[in-house]
């Protein structure tokens, strides 16, 4: 990428939110470039977190494993969505693993060149909390809905925020343009894999959704699935 | 006033363009503002969605939004 191509990229990420066109030169410039394939790890989980990613185009799902050994899918990210930042920052080991879900490319700085480079930009501190800050409140949110709703309600919450962060129009509903599997959804939701297919399985046959695109799913009723996640 | 396509607009940007027509939504019981699926609806289809007359639905958007509409019209072309 050039000099250009680097700062649209960079434009796209909240976390440049504001930012002005020297902080997005300095940015583009101190930038490395690592293309990440499908199935490729960016790093792993207890690694010293020596770089921070922003992933340029492609999708990466964050993986985290229990210490019971156990893998629990914490969240998925799409372009301009920062990747092992906060652990950088606090200068702690990576908190999780992300591996990419299709090909992809990032743009990423060494500790101590994103620790000036925030430093020197303070829009990027503002971002960084803005940032945090409403993961934190996803997590929120997610953990309420473990406490308190039903399974269907959750499941249908859980496809809403792919939609919040990746949905795409298409012909025949609103696409998920990344393969998600049952498994997945199920870990996403905190629940299990038969529960997620057999409740998937019955909003195929109520024409909510449609898994005919290969494993993209399509929800063909958006009316429909918003009503289930917002049920009482 | 001239014909202006609302009913092909997705409900997420007749939103963006026009923050007074949640009020307009808001009259039909339409939860458009703020829902997730907004920028992925036509006007037609959340009507449709909804079971409502679309006519109906974009006059009243078209008064809410009233005076603004010729001069977005204008710089839109």
């Amino acid at each position: 990428m050039n000099l250009d191509a680097r700062i649209s990229v960079l434009e796209r990420s909240s976390f440049f939110n504001d930012a002005n066109r020297d902080t997005l030169v300095h940015a583009a410039e101190t930038a490395s470039e690592c293309p990440v394939a499908k199935d490729e790890q960016l790093f792993r989980q207890g690694e010293e977190a020596s770089h921070s990613y922003l992933l340029a185009w492609g999708r990466v799902r964050l993986d985290q494993t229990t210490s019971d050994g156990r893998n629990v899918v914490i969240r998925y990210l799409g372009p301009g969505d920062l990747i092992g930042t906060v652990a950088v920052l606090r200068r702690k080991p990576y908190p999780a693993t992300p591996v990419a879900v299709e090909d992809g490319m990032t743009l990423f700085w060494g500790a101590e060149k994103k620790a000036q480079l925030i430093a020197e930009h303070p829009v990027l501190a503002t971002n960084a909390i803005e940032l945090t800050g409403s993961r934190l409140e996803e997590l929120q949110e997610r953990l309420r809905e473990v406490a308190t709703q039903r399974v269907e309600r959750r499941i249908a919450a859980t496809l809403l925020r792919q939609v919040r962060h990746a949905g795409r129009r298409v012909e025949d509903g609103v696409e998920i343009p990344f393969t998600l599997t049952r498994g997945e959804i199920a870990e996403l939701t905190a629940t299990t894999l038969h529960t997620v297919s057999r409740t998937l399985a019955a909003w195929e046959q109520e024409g909510i959704l449609s898994g005919k695109r290969a494993s993209h799913l399509v929800i063909t009723k958006p009316h429909r699935l918003v009503e289930i996640a917002e049920q009482e | 006033m001239s014909e202006f396509a609302l009913e092909s607009m997705i409900v997420g940007d007749i939103l963006a363009r026009w923050p007074d027509s949640a009020d307009a939504f808001n009259q039909h019981k339409m939860a458009c503002p703020g829902c997730v699926m907004a920028p992925f609806m036509t006007l037609a289809e959340a009507c449709d969605a909804y079971g409502l007359d679309l006519d109906e639905v974009a006059d009243t958007l078209r008064q809410t939004i009233g005076p603004d509409m010729s001069s977005q019209q204008e710089s839109m072309r």
